[in-house]
């Protein structure tokens, strides 16, 4: 098998991205990436040669919710309510939405209402929409069945394209305004 | 398919993750119905909006170097065998494993191998979490706190029992990443020292090596669905006392 630099250090990328969408700050996310590499070698000789990628990313996912823990000294995702597996219906037109987060308000508007979701729901978004990965690996990475990612990434567009309407609205008054 | 259980697909099915009766039949919905079709046409235009505006936080440079400057140590780490600081009976102890691991073949020497660099991997963890102030995540001598803490975080609920009866308080737990697999650590004291306590189902990851190193005293042993492995250092004879307490107490509580 390829050494461990030739396998692993492709997926920096990626696993910075990610640490740095669960963390939200640059210095946490160097920090987790480093342990997590440094984790990923001394667990090498377990790697089964299967995609690296998902098995870096899990081990990524794992020492950034460990920070997480650590930091706020209670649980990092208060008691998540999942509801059962049901999936939000596409209602409206997004293409309008889509349009407006091509310009600089609205992206800003969206790196914020990302940033708002919490971290279960986010960590979906960022694993499909903006990582590429399938259904299968983020069931591996988040450790969780696929039926959730499914519902958990229905239900996290959802709500964050209904933040981002309410921010992306005129505001009534200065008092609404959003933050 | 109606558009309302279209609707309801419509998502993983602009993933490419319906399976292929499902997508054959949100397709044919799809060419019939120009309201849905149009709501498809939108996902599809807003995830490529998504990909494009959000932002990509890149790595810096300094932090590759740091990795691969880290990675390049651990592995110097791995490879150093200072001769100097074995004593007579390790080296002779060393040399009988090795020609045993020869004549068992080199499969076998691989699992020992790693089973050792385990073993040093856990002390490692042991230590570093009690000079980083990281040495637990839940602070608690109360098991009904620990117990469910750890069953929240971790996929499986462990065995939690304290021992301040005995001399060896509970002081509460943290969870390790071995890898992929999360596995718990109980902390305990003993007088100014601290005992850690690994614990995973079994299947999961299989025991370090017995071992006594810089000190510290590894302690595996396998109990019910569950691997253990205490280490600490102190003194050997009380490590295996509190180990024999512990198995007894888990024993007794049919945890």
């Amino acid at each position: 098998m390829a050494s461990f630099d030739e396998l692993m250090l492709p997926h920096l990328p990626s696993a910075y991205n990610l640490a740095h969408w669960i963390l939200r700050n640059q210095h946490d996310a160097e920090d987790a990436v480093q342990e997590a590499y440094l984790q990923a070698y001394r667990a090498f000789a377990r790697f089964s040669g299967q995609n690296g990628r998902a098995w870096i990313l899990t081990i990524v996912r794992n020492a950034c919710y460990g920070r997480l823990r650590r930091q706020k000294g209670t649980p990092a995702i208060e008691a998540f309510d999942e509801m059962t597996h049901s999936l939000d219906a596409l209602a409206a037109d997004e293409s309008v939405l889509a349009e407006r987060i091509r310009e600089a308000d609205g992206a800003k508007q969206l790196e914020l209402a990302l940033e708002a979701l919490p971290p279960p729901w986010r960590e979906m978004i960022v694993l499909h929409d903006l990582e590429g990965l399938s259904y299968r690996e983020i069931a591996v990475i988040a450790d969780v069945p696929i039926g959730t990612v499914m519902s958990r990434l229905s239900r996290a567009r959802a709500r964050l394209q209904n933040d981002l309407r309410a921010r992306l609205a005129p505001p009534k008054s200065a008092a609404e305004a959003k933050t | 398919m109606n558009c309302e259980e279209t609707r309801q697909w419509l998502g993983a099915h602009r993933d490419g993750e319906l399976d292929l009766v499902s997508a054959a039949e949100v397709d044919q919905h799809l060419q019939r119905c120009a309201d849905c079709t149009a709501l498809a046409r939108g996902r599809d235009t807003w995830t490529r909006a998504l990909a494009t505006a959000a932002p990509r936080y890149a790595p810096s440079e300094n932090l590759q170097r740091n990795i691969e400057a880290m990675i390049a140590r651990e592995s110097r780490r791995e490879n150093r065998r200072p001769v100097a600081s074995r004593s007579i009976w390790q080296i002779f102890v060393g040399v009988t494993a090795l020609a045993a691991m020869l004549v068992l073949g080199f499969e076998l020497g691989a699992r020992h191998e790693q089973a050792a660099l385990f073993s040093r991997d856990l002390i490692s963890r042991h230590t570093l979490a009690m000079n980083s102030d990281h040495l637990t995540e839940v602070v608690s001598s109360d098991r009904h706190t620990v117990k469910p803490w750890l069953a929240q975080h971790l996929d499986f609920s462990p065995p939690v029992v304290d021992l301040a009866v005995d001399g060896f308080p509970l002081n509460g737990a943290r969870i390790e990443n071995v890898g992929t697999t999360s596995i718990a650590a109980l902390v305990y004291h003993r007088h100014a020292h601290v005992i850690t306590v690994y614990v995973w189902p079994r299947g999961a990851l299989g025991l370090p090596a017995t071992e006594i190193l810089r000190g510290f005293h590894v302690q595996p042993w396998q109990q019910g669905e569950w691997n253990f492995v205490a280490i600490s250092d102190v003194a050997g004879g009380e490590l295996s006392d509190f180990a024999e307490k512990l198995r007894r107490s888990i024993g007794a509580e049919r945890l």
